[in-house]
């Protein structure tokens, strides 16, 4: 069923009047592009701190978001998830354009992990519950229908039998497993993750990009912010570089050039393209004499 | 039995003890979400701007629970908007104005003592002195505060975890931020009486302390901790009753005295449970 891009919709901001709606279930078109976003400038209150973007994500696939410290991958996600004021453009989720300030009920987000208390007293299975939050009824305890659907999802994460566990006995990919399933559980078209490859070991990070490609082939459309270039360079199919605005945006090997480093991060970096992998180095090395640094590699 | 029986006979104990169990609640309740927001403080600085809205209500000739409702709004707003200034944190900013508003109290109340108002009631709680009035307000306060919780809870325990994310999945964070600080400044202004402006800032505090030692789940953290505060409440009174020693003084300290036998059992439990763990290990092949 496709559902008209001109009326605004956005069920995460009335939750109340949405509850007994027949379309609470109704998925927009598959044709619908799970984001666009058109000309999206925005920050907080007159702050200006991104514009001009323009972004069109498909199912299925997955774009990582990089650019230098300030350079607009968070506010992005929170103009995404109406957390941040925009000032001008156009955002549109599973075809249903959503309105500046409101958080679209499509899209899920999953934090960095060290944003969060893990001694919070919380089950994983009740942490996950509350990505129900929006569209659960005001009594105090969640469904058994809703309680079934987080059951599903955590087996299907690979976190069965963790369900009755408080949060903080979680290992790293665990509790990104368990913020997936939250983001998820909301029938989430957009997947937003914030710095997942931050703080987690090169195990974790790999566990993580697995799960993720595993929901993308589903149909998810997928955005990464990261710092860590050559992770995704090595692993992501597409790279959006920010800063301010959109300095480049396509698969690696075309926008991981010098000239487009420079203009992202304002410094001199080389690109080394060998055995088919593409790297990102300091152009000159920073420490040590040519003597010594033959010493360090072998 | 007759040191538990004889104090039911005075009406007065009668009206402390369901003012004292109301409180308890109350503030045991409302620390669950104190302790988890980190703002521990909030509780304490609140008390303190209750002496000056009371101080200035008997100046004006108004009821002192206007002014004490007003003075921890006031205190809220000023908090907001002090602690938003760049290089100000939120608790440099709670401080600055709730001490203000305590030192206005203190210089207003003594001032017009002559009306009757003991600062010394004030400051550390005269429960024996509650009246239909102080009763009401407490009632109503509990009440509102159970509705909130019941028709918000879900709600409530997703911003208290995290308020962005909340937010992002479609929660009214920010209302129910709003809400949770227009409880807390009404709990406050509703245990004035019973626990005194100086000792409130335990009782908003010290159940979920406790409760934590016991439980990782918010529904259960939340059913101790009430249960601790009316606890520490009715054995707090009795205490105060038989050693006529001030009513909010004995509640504080059952309650840490209740706080500090947990710990120790609950050191002690992990202690062994380590030394046991030790001991498999080194007889292990």
């Amino acid at each position: 069923m496709a559902v008209d891009p001109a009326v605004p919709d956005e069920p995460g901001a009335h939750p109340g009047r949405r509850r007994h709606g027949a379309s609470r279930h109704v998925r927009a078109s598959n044709d619908a592009p799970p984001l666009v976003v058109r000309d999206l400038s925005g920050g907080y209150g007159a702050l200006r701190a991104l514009e001009h973007v323009d972004l069109e994500v498909a199912r299925g696939e997955i774009v990582g978001v990089v650019g230098p410290s300030g350079a607009g991958k968070t506010t992005l996600l929170r103009l995404l998830t109406g957390q941040a004021d925009r000032h001008a453009g156009h955002v549109e989720v599973a075809g249903q354009a959503i309105r500046d300030r409101r958080a679209p009920r499509r899209v899920g987000l999953v934090p960095q992990l060290g944003s969060v208390d893990w001694d919070f007293p919380l089950t994983v299975e009740q942490a996950v519950l509350l990505g129900l939050t929006a569209d659960s009824s005001r009594r105090p305890w969640f469904r058994r229908s809703e309680r079934a659907r987080a059951r599903e999802l955590l087996d299907r994460l690979g976190l069965d039998g963790l369900a009755e566990r408080p949060i903080r006995a979680l290992s790293g990919g665990q509790r990104q497993r368990m913020f997936l399933a939250r983001a998820m559980i909301r029938d989430a078209d957009v997947l937003l993750l914030d710095e997942p490859t931050s703080g987690v070991d090169v195990a974790t990070r790999a566990e993580v990009l697995g799960l993720v490609g595993e929901l993308a082939a589903e149909g998810l459309a997928v955005l990464i912010t990261t710092h860590d270039l050559n992770w995704v360079a090595a692993h992501l199919p597409r790279l959006l570089f920010l800063n301010q605005s959109v300095v480049a945006d396509g698969p690696p090997r075309e926008v991981l050039t010098p000239e487009v480093l420079r203009k992202a991060y304002e410094a001199d970096l080389a690109v080394i393209h060998e055995q088919g992998r593409i790297a990102v180095v300091d152009e000159e090395p920073l420490l040590g004499s040519a003597r010594e640094r033959a010493s360090w590699t072998g | 039995m007759d040191w538990l029986i004889e104090p039911l006979g005075f009406g007065f104990f009668q009206r402390a003890l369901l003012a004292g169990v109301l409180v308890g609640g109350l503030c045991g309740a409302l620390s669950v979400f104190v302790v988890q927001r980190r703002m521990s403080s909030i509780g304490h600085g609140l008390a303190h701007s209750v002496l000056g809205g009371v101080g200035i209500a008997l100046a004006l000739g108004v009821h002192e629970y206007l002014g004490a409702a007003a003075a921890t709004a006031v205190a809220a707003v000023l908090i907001d908007r002090v602690g938003r200034r760049r290089g100000l944190h939120v608790d440099a900013a709670i401080w600055i104005v709730t001490t203000a508003l305590f030192a206005l109290g203190v210089v207003v109340v003594s001032r017009v003592e002559g009306v009757g108002v003991s600062t010394e009631s004030l400051l550390f709680g005269d429960v024996l002195g509650v009246g239909t009035a102080d009763l009401l307000l407490i009632g109503g306060v509990s009440g509102a505060f159970a509705i909130l919780l019941l028709a918000r809870w879900k709600a409530l325990v997703f911003t208290t975890f995290d308020h962005d994310v909340a937010a992002a999945m479609g929660v009214a964070a920010g209302r129910n931020e709003a809400l949770l600080n227009l409880a807390t400044a009404a709990v406050v202004v509703a245990s004035v009486r019973v626990l005194g402006v100086l000792l409130i800032a335990s009782a908003v505090v010290l159940p979920a302390a406790l409760a934590r030692l016991l439980t990782a789940s918010f529904g259960r953290l939340m059913a101790v901790a009430t249960l601790v505060g009316s606890a520490a409440a009715v054995v707090g009174l009795y205490a105060s009753f038989h050693l006529n020693a001030p009513s909010g003084s004995t509640i504080v300290l059952t309650g840490t005295t209740a706080f500090a036998a947990v710990l120790v059992v609950v050191a002690a439990r992990t202690a062994l449970a380590r030394r046991r763990g030790i001991a498999e290990a080194l007889r292990a092949p």
